[in-house]
């Protein structure tokens, strides 16, 4: 006993059904054509195992054996690799940005112009220390390199500010994205349980917001026996280990002037670990670092150059003799001392006497001299006076080269940031290469699967014309 | 290689927005001239910048200060001169008067001229530049010679910074210039006013040989006032030196500083023209790269 005419009908109704799938996937695969990180699929179209009757081996049609997607283990390897790297440069660029307006050589009232003025304002009171319009203008010039020296320091707290405010963000996005990935894991894992079935939808959204993971931090991961993602973090700590999730939180860190510390709970649910130092890719490093050493040291170069800027004028000022009322006295202030290198910047002001009046303001060397300008002299000296950097640069020259290593800072993480895209958008090409879903080959693929279908579709009425032949043999 | 429909949007994407941003910088400096707008655009020209605009600065407020105290010099130069003049005159009038040929009415009407010499010198004496007296020292604000030709400034030595750190004197000690030092005194000699005085008093009391010792007493001053005098002139002449070199270094810096902060203005206008054909040329291929589609082919 052969195959019967029901196989031949069996062969037509499984190409039918092939073709179908064919069409129905190249209509998903068109569908989802726009759709990111979305991965074109296959129908695995398989002979069926064949008949042996007969000494004959008769094939038995064809069925589809699994929907699988175009997809790249070692692009996507690296491409997550790249995303760690871009995100690092990424987050340092885009706060170190923010900084550059602050110093922009547009500005006519940087510190460096104002100290300038300055001490072309001491220079009329030396030549005219006894006038009193003069003087007015040397207390208004004074005022101003103190403006300029906070306005420096507000900036930059406002933008450490900013930037705090950013990687709490991150940190929140990070937890989402880490629920997201353990709830994937256990749809694709339910999913899996039938042998040869593929959550590829699924997958593909994991492998997405796997990549966004790495963007924000560094993570390693690897892909259990289950289809599980298990994802370890920065030290090691687990992310996610199967549906279990660890946890960002943020605490204000009191000796860093209030700013977020980052701190983990392990996916095991163990004590928190404080990581903001030890942080090694991804976009808040970038921020951290940023945040917490380069915006540190400009607010501690600008204190310092405060500082000593300050203190030396004082130490000068106080060997001086004022006019009128002050005219006898002598040892007082010009600004008021500072108090705490810290905030050396933020508490700039005038000393009271000079605030009151500018009659204190002390410019002779000897009492009662009202054209004498011997201490004024000795204070022009302090432009040119290598006071900053251990002894090496004066205030200028102090000023221009911190501003200029923060501009070749900016100018490195442009470099870098762009290299980086540079390299993602290549990995982002193979990716495509790949997986990217391509319209003129769906079309020919619908065709191809309509002409298949046509042909099945024959292949039925044949059997059934076959049959009414058969069954018409008996009247 | 297989390109995906998503490959093919975000290649337009990325080349359209670079070419965008080119064309968007080259307009800008193209239309600003400035080669340096954000402190990133070149560092280390800024350092050099920052510098050469404090130098700059510095450099006005230093002329500034020369012309100051070259009218300081100059007001005393002008008194000083006028004093030499004056003491000329004196000279003359007592050489004239030493003579025997002169009565008692010649030299009467001769000390009238020395009364009158002697209120010209002390108000040459108390000339003032802008409100400051530049025979005074540091005491400025007040006539430093009274009417007896007392000296009541002081010794104050007025330096104004001429150049980075180089401070010129920019008055003389007058008190040496009025009065004798206590080795001059040894040797009989007495302030400017009072030689004048003397003088005066032998005219008026028609006393031949007093007539002759003040002569002497008058060389003695005139020598002084023409050494002075001299000094003056040679302070002068070292702050316009300063002042020469001043202009021409800010000249040179300011070029600098032009050559960094300034666009190449011929560079800038070609290369806006560069960017803004690649953009086009960018724009059309995009066009072209994205219509055609198999699609487009079947019925």
């Amino acid at each position: 006993m052969g195959a019967g005419l029901f196989h031949t009908l069996n062969i037509g109704e499984h190409a039918l059904h092939a073709s179908r799938q064919g069409v129905d996937t190249a209509s998903h695969n068109i569908s989802n054509a726009n759709v990111e990180g979305y991965s074109r699929q296959r129908v695995d179209v398989r002979s069926r195992t064949p008949l042996f009757t007969h000494g004959l081996v008769l094939g038995s049609g064809a069925y589809v054996k699994d929907i699988t997607r175009s997809h790249n283990q070692f692009v996507e390897r690296q491409l997550n690799r790249a995303h760690q790297l871009s995100g690092e440069a990424n987050g340092r660029f885009e706060a170190l940005k923010t900084l550059e307006s602050i110093f922009s050589p547009e500005l006519a009232s940087g510190v460096s112009d104002e100290i300038t003025n300055f001490f072309n304002s001491l220079q009329d009171l030396s030549l005219s220390p006894e006038d009193m319009s003069v003087r007015s203008a040397v207390r208004e010039s004074a005022r101003n390199v103190l403006g300029s020296f906070k306005r420096v320091d507000s900036e930059i707290r406002q933008r450490r500010l900013d930037i705090d405010d950013i990687v709490n963000q991150e940190c929140s996005e990070i937890n989402g994205r880490l629920k997201n990935i353990a709830s994937l894991n256990q749809q694709i894992q339910e999913m899996e349980v039938t042998p040869g079935a593929f959550a590829n939808d699924l997958r593909d959204q994991r492998d997405l917001i796997l990549r966004e993971l790495t963007e924000k931090v560094e993570i390693n991961y690897y892909e259990d026996e289950y289809g599980n993602f298990c994802i370890r973090g920065p030290q090691d700590i687990a992310l996610v280990d199967r549906n279990y999730v660890a946890e960002f939180t943020v605490s204000a860190n009191d000796k860093n002037d209030g700013f977020a510390d980052i701190l983990i709970t392990d996916s095991e649910g163990g004590s928190k670990r404080n990581v903001t130092r030890m942080l090694d890719g991804g976009r808040l490093k970038g921020l951290v670092e940023v945040r917490d050493n380069i915006c540190k040291d400009v607010i501690d170069r600008n204190n310092d150059m405060a500082v000593k800027f300050t203190s030396r004028v004082n130490e000068i000022h106080k060997k001086g003799y004022g006019i009128k009322n002050f005219d006898e006295s002598t040892g007082r202030n010009f600004f008021k001392p500072v108090e705490s290198l810290a905030n050396a910047a933020r508490d700039l002001d005038l000393s009271a006497d000079i605030a009151d009046s500018v009659e204190a303001i002390s410019v002779a060397g000897t009492p009662l001299a009202g054209g004498d300008n011997i201490v004024i002299n000795e204070m022009l000296g302090l432009k040119h006076e290598k006071m900053m950097d251990g002894g090496n640069s004066d205030l200028i020259e102090f000023y221009s080269t911190y501003v200029g290593n923060l501009g070749i800072e900016i100018n490195r993480s442009t470099h870098l940031k762009e290299a980086n895209d540079l390299v993602v958008n290549d990995l982002q090409t193979q990716r495509e290469a790949v997986s990217g879903v391509s319209l003129d080959e769906e079309a020919v693929s619908l065709m191809k699967w309509q002409a298949n279908f046509t042909a099945s579709s024959k292949v039925i009425t044949t059997v059934d014309e076959m049959l009414e032949t058969v069954l018409s043999l008996k009247r | 290689m297989r390109v995906a429909e998503n490959q093919r949007y975000r290649q337009v994407n990325d080349k359209v927005a670079t070419a965008k941003g080119n064309n968007a910088r080259a307009m800008d400096t193209a239309s600003s001239m400035k080669a340096i707008r954000d402190i990133s655009d070149d560092p280390v020209g800024l350092t050099r910048a920052l510098r050469y605009k404090d130098q700059i600065s510095s450099q006005d407020q230093h002329v500034k200060n020369i012309e100051m105290s070259k009218g300081y010099l100059e007001t005393s130069e002008l008194a000083i001169s006028s004093m030499t003049e004056n003491l000329m005159r004196a000279k003359e009038l007592s050489i004239g008067m030493a003579n025997d040929t002169n009565n008692a009415q010649s030299r009467d009407a001769a000390s009238r001229e020395i009364r009158e010499i002697i209120d010209e010198i002390v108000m040459l004496s108390n000339s003032n530049y802008n409100g400051k007296f530049v025979f005074g020292g540091y005491r400025n604000q007040s006539p430093p010679i009274t009417r007896d030709g007392d000296y009541v400034g002081d010794d104050g030595k007025i330096f104004v910074e001429v150049a980075p750190g180089k401070f010129s004197q920019i008055n003389v000690t007058a008190r040496d210039l009025f009065t004798p030092t206590s080795e001059e005194q040894e040797k009989g000699h007495v302030n400017m006013i009072h030689s004048l005085q003397r003088v005066y008093d032998a005219l008026v009391t028609n006393d031949k040989f007093a007539i002759q010792h003040g002569l002497s007493e008058l060389e003695f001053h005139l020598d002084k006032v023409t050494s002075f005098q001299a000094t003056i002139g040679g302070m002068w002449n070292s702050i316009n030196g300063t002042q020469n070199r001043i202009n021409r270094e800010t000249e040179a810096v300011k070029g600098r500083l032009s050559g960094i902060m300034d666009a190449d203005a011929f560079a800038a206008v070609s290369d806006f023209k560069k960017t803004e054909t690649i953009l086009q040329s960018t724009l059309l291929a995009a066009n072209k790269v994205l219509q055609p589609s198999l699609l487009n082919f079947l019925q």
